[in-house]
């Protein structure tokens, strides 16, 4: 039997303190946290920056360290940074460092890297052993080279190496989520179906438990026989109908779950609520063994954007929204050669119209003349964030009152938001890398470091460079 | 009788499978009613698929008896959090079928 604390589903998102606390002095095994998601988008591994503030990572991080150490027990992050590329997965050591030099705390520090490189890559394609995931096309060498960052997302089996060798903290880079909490379990003999289906259970946290807003930690147990799932706060439960339906969030199927090393079969699963009244019982998930593959997820830089908001209020402007739109860009296509010795083939300039059909483009059926107001958003990407802001800039006297737009008596046709009225957004990236790579062993592409950390502050460091 | 889908799910959710896929969740507020919707197939129809913008071949429709949920997944128009995506994580695409008759 091994017992785990799942404390939230995200690191830096937050969780109850007192929560955490009871669940620790259940006599758990090992604590786990993911740390990150592809959910928003290309930016944060084009990038390596994380979603959450410094701050609110620490604050997570400092909790689950100090109960970690206080009780002996390994600490698993996965996605170190949300991205997990090496640069967020340093940001994270970097936390940990802090907090441990400030805490006086003692312990073997582990960092898996998954950044893998355009040359390994390459030999995966010419071996025939990348395949395009959710109809990506074949992975082509351009594409690999033209790519700002790819991660290999990790399986279960490089924690337990990093265990094995005498971790008691680990921070991995991309990592599966459910292979964090699998990976104890697996390496203690647990059958695959119940070690996995509990993984993908806790690893969002208290998204399984009742109030949602409570922020419980759950506990997880999982053996032969099954699993169980628990929340550790008073007031909070688990429900079978709240624990089923986590296999639907984020999956494109409830019951086929791909993982490294196979597919977790949950069809003949079943939730069962213990007297309890807190507590629900899972068993029946088979594990299918498969060959052993990860998810490259890669990411292209395609320049910088800067954006404009206005509001849009006048009936008559919102009434020919097309037409206003159309004139701003006709104008700015036509000076830009000039003012900025660009053509309109050399950047992006969209709107996006709020209130009208943002958000489901051409999939909006809402009446036209119902909209009343619109969000205008300016947009322009471009080689260069000066160069974007520059266009976004130069469009403003179009949008303000240099189209005429019939019916309108007024010098101005839309109020700007904010001031400054240009916002840089910074660079721009697109998912250009998203396909299965075949492994030869589970620990392949990943490179291993050692910090032994103690509480005067030094870190002796221990490089293992590549596995291989 | 007849109802909008709005008014007899007790979850009507979207969101990313990943960054090339969408996947709407539908927890139907009886168990009559996913046996209603499993049996005749209403979420598997040509106006689903109109309506959230793919082809027929494009839905992937599965029944999950034990999350009492009908579960639609369908390719992306556009990669999540790309330029020309204005919805990152996918949470809103549920809408187009609020108002399907079922």
């Amino acid at each position: 039997m091994v017992k785990l604390i799942a404390p939230t589903g995200v690191l830096g998102v937050g969780f109850s303190y007192r929560s955490f606390r009871q669940a620790l002095a259940h006599d758990v095994d090992v604590i786990g946290c993911d740390a990150g998601s592809t959910d928003w988008g290309p930016y944060h591994l084009g990038t390596g920056t994380s979603w959450s503030g410094r701050d609110q990572t620490r604050r997570d991080l400092e909790i689950l360290l100090v109960g970690a150490r206080e009780k002996n027990i390994p600490l698993l992050i996965g996605s170190a940074g949300f991205s997990g590329s090496d640069d967020a997965l340093d940001w994270t050591r970097d936390i940990v460092l802090e907090i441990a030099r400030e805490r006086g705390l003692s312990f073997r520090l582990a960092l898996i890297r998954t950044e893998v490189g355009p040359g390994w890559i390459e030999d995966k394609v010419a071996g025939g052993r990348v395949a395009g995931l959710d109809g990506r096309p074949p992975l082509t060498a351009d594409s690999v080279r033209e790519a700002t960052r790819i991660v290999a997302m990790m399986g279960p089996e490089p924690f337990q190496h990093a265990l094995a060798h005498g971790a008691d903290v680990v921070l991995a880079g991309r990592s599966s989520d459910a292979a964090i909490y699998a990976s104890v379990p697996l390496s203690r003999g647990v059958p695959p179906g119940n070690a996995w289906h509990l993984g993908k259970l806790i690893e969002c946290g208290n998204a399984i438990s009742e109030p949602v807003a409570a922020g419980a930690c759950i506990v997880g147990t999982v053996d032969d026989d099954g699993l169980t799932v628990a929340p550790a706060l008073d007031g909070v439960r688990c429900t079978p109908q709240r624990v089923a339906a986590h296999m639907l969030y984020e999956n494109a199927s409830p019951y086929l779950l791909r993982e490294p090393p196979g597919i977790l079969d949950t069809t003949n699963a079943v939730y069962q609520q213990l007297d309890d009244d807190v507590t629900v019982r899972v068993s029946g998930a088979t594990f299918r063994p498969e060959p052993y593959s990860v998810r490259l997820e890669g990411v292209t830089k395609l320049g910088y954007r800067s954006m404009c908001l206005a509001g849009l209020r006048d009936p008559a402007v919102v009434g020919d929204i097309d037409h206003y739109t159309g004139e701003i860009r006709r104008l700015l296509d036509r000076s830009a050669p000039r003012r900025f010795g660009v053509s309109p083939g050399d950047y992006t300039l969209e709107f996006r119209r709020y209130g009208l059909d943002a958000v489901l483009g051409p999939l909006e059926t809402a009446p036209r003349d119902h909209a009343y107001e619109i969000g205008l958003v300016t947009e322009v990407t471009a080689s260069t964030q000066a160069l974007a802001h520059q266009l976004v800039a130069a469009s403003m006297p179009y949008l303000m009152h240099g189209v005429h737009v019939d019916g309108t008596r007024h010098s101005a046709n839309a109020a700007l938001a904010y001031s400054p009225a240009v916002a840089d957004l910074g660079p721009v990236f697109r998912w250009s890398v998203w396909h299965a790579a075949e492994l030869d062993d589970p620990l392949e592409p990943f490179r291993f470091e050692y910090l032994d950390v103690t509480a005067a502050g030094d870190a002796g460091a221990r490089r293992e460079a590549a596995h291989r | 009788m007849t109802a909008r889908l709005r008014d007899v799910c007790d979850l009507f959710r979207s969101r990313n499978a990943g960054a090339f896929l969408l996947t709407l969740d539908i927890v139907p507020v009886s168990a009559e009613l996913f046996d209603r919707l499993q049996a005749d197939r209403t979420l598997e129809s040509d106006q689903v698929a109109q309506l959230l913008g793919v082809s027929r071949s494009d839905l992937r429709v599965t029944y999950y008896r034990q999350g009492n949920a009908v579960k639609i997944t369908i390719p992306r128009r556009v990669a999540g959090g790309s330029p020309d995506d204005h919805d990152v994580d996918g949470a809103q695409q549920f809408v187009p079928l609020l108002n399907l008759t079922v």
